[in-house]
């Protein structure tokens, strides 16, 4: 017996001004890779929003684990959201108390581990993405790179099974990229499935980025993007 | 729409925020019933709202009750005493310290110092897309952001209302020791007080203070959570006292007339 696909969306279409009216089809299987260019952060959280089941579907289906958003109970749906993980395209807020709670917050509510074992794997991860360690304190003695790098460390506590990088591929933290592919390289190699949705911009076409969809969010739909051919 | 469709969303409308309320207050008292629902983050938030709404009341709760006690247990002793009707001390106390003044008073102090912050607290969490993102990750706002509140302010409720009819039979009593008006111990005191409470004195004291904590916290959630793009703290906070204020109101003048 096959496992269900980790995303499936089934000519899903949302409603409401930010979300596109065509019929969406996607299917991604563990360890897949999906560069999806969005047009703008916005549409691309709202689309987020239709593969987490937190958007209202007018016709079709979007399944998660072979589990319909629509048709399963609240609780379920809950408790399956918190296998995804992700990085908002909203940074984490300067007036938080504090960072490390904050990272860890689905991960306290969600599982009974250890808190211990949740901070040594918070500061592993953290190490990885280029922090000193863990961030303890108020989110405002953070610069705006390093609360982004802690968003990375929450949208992979915990080995999701799907994560959803709203991450626009032009950012300005150069480290961080490599950081973040090699993260991410390392969980899919885990079966973790991610999906990166990211603004229009050359580094989409990067060929040091190898996803295995290259896809484009527009009014209508999805379609894949092929690369030019090498220059010879 | 159909016609049913149209006039039911103007009464839906018009009565969300009651409908609201009520499905809030089962919500709490069916959902707080679970220990599975009091996972570590929900406790955290628990520990964290009692702590700031007592710790953040205690002193206002404490020079309320000191006013208090001088000018209505020190007057009714003195007054009472200067009429030959001290036997009635403990009676006249009991209906208006403890049924009626004492959740008013608590409420009001609960209201401003507890309810208007987290109005401001959940309406910042909502209009910068926080309980978007906190719903996104699969936590239950009710249970992380709500339940914790409501209890919390439920049993600080209580709490601040015991503090507060002591420090005011205690300042009361001896403000009339200094003024020479009292002739009995402060444990005699203390006895006339209690014997002159009946079961239903001892039903509605608690009855009103947690309900009143209940309906503040509720409240204030309701305003925050609903917040929408355009409101600003000018906005939300005088809606969330007015609703406050009007809770406290009729939570007392419902159970006064029940009990």
């Amino acid at each position: 017996m096959t496992a269900p696909a980790v995303l499936a969306l089934e000519a899903a279409r949302g409603s409401g001004e930010r979300v596109p009216l065509a019929a969406l089809d996607l299917t991604l299987m563990e360890g897949d890779f999906a560069l999806i260019e969005v047009p703008g952060s916005r549409r691309g959280a709202a689309f987020a929003d239709v593969c987490c089941g937190l958007f209202p579907l007018t016709a079709g289906r979007a399944r998660f684990l072979g589990r319909d958003w629509q048709t399963t109970p609240q609780r379920h749906a809950d408790a399956l959201r918190g296998r995804i993980g992700r990085l908002f395209h909203q940074p984490l807020r300067p007036d938080m108390h504090d960072v490390a709670t904050r990272v860890l917050a689905a991960r306290l509510h969600h599982t009974r581990i250890p808190d211990a074992t949740l901070r040594d794997e918070a500061t592993s991860l953290a190490l990885r993405f280029g922090l000193p360690g863990l961030p303890a304190g108020p989110a405002r003695q953070l610069t705006e790179p390093d609360l982004l790098r802690a968003a990375c460390v929450r949208a992979f506590m915990g080995q999701p099974r799907l994560v959803i990088l709203e991450l626009p591929v032009t950012f300005q933290q150069d480290d961080l990229l490599p950081a973040l592919l090699e993260v991410g390289a390392e969980a899919r190699g885990q079966g973790v499935t991610i999906m990166w949705l990211a603004g229009a911009g050359p580094a989409l076409r990067d060929r040091s980025v190898r996803p295995t969809h290259r896809l484009r969010l527009s009014d209508t739909g999805l379609a894949s993007v092929r690369l030019p051919g090498r220059a010879a | 729409m159909s016609v049913l469709g149209v006039i039911g969303a103007e009464a839906r409308g018009r009565s969300s925020y009651v409908l609201q309320l009520a499905a809030l207050f089962w919500g709490v008292l069916r959902e707080g019933a679970f220990p599975s629902t009091w996972r570590r983050t929900v406790r955290a938030g628990f520990r964290s709202a009692l702590t700031r709404t007592l710790g953040g009341s205690l002193g206002t709760v404490a020079v309320a009750a000191l006013i208090v006690g001088l000018g209505l247990v020190f007057e009714a002793l003195y007054w009472l005493r200067t009429a030959g009707q001290e036997e009635q001390i403990g009676r006249i106390l009991v209906i208006v310290l403890f049924r009626e003044i004492t959740p008013l008073l608590v409420g009001i102090i609960l209201l401003g110092r507890g309810g208007t912050a987290t109005v401001a607290e959940l309406g910042m969490l909502t209009a910068e897309g926080e309980v978007a993102i906190l719903r996104a990750e699969g936590i239950d706002i009710f249970d992380y952001l709500v339940l914790p509140r409501a209890v919390s302010f439920a049993l600080a409720a209580f709490t601040l209302g015991v503090v507060f009819v002591v420090g005011s039979l205690i300042s009361g009593f001896v403000a009339g020791s200094l003024a020479g008006v009292v002739n009995t111990s402060i444990f005699g005191f203390l006895d006339n007080v209690l014997r002159a409470m009946t079961a239903r004195d001892l039903a509605i004291f608690p009855a009103k203070l947690l309900l009143i904590g209940l309906v503040v916290a509720l409240s204030s959630c309701i305003t925050g959570l609903g917040a929408q793009e355009a409101d600003t703290l000018s906005t939300l906070l005088p809606r969330g006292f007015t609703r406050g204020v009007t809770g406290i109101l009729a939570v007392t003048l419902v159970l006064s007339a029940a009990l």
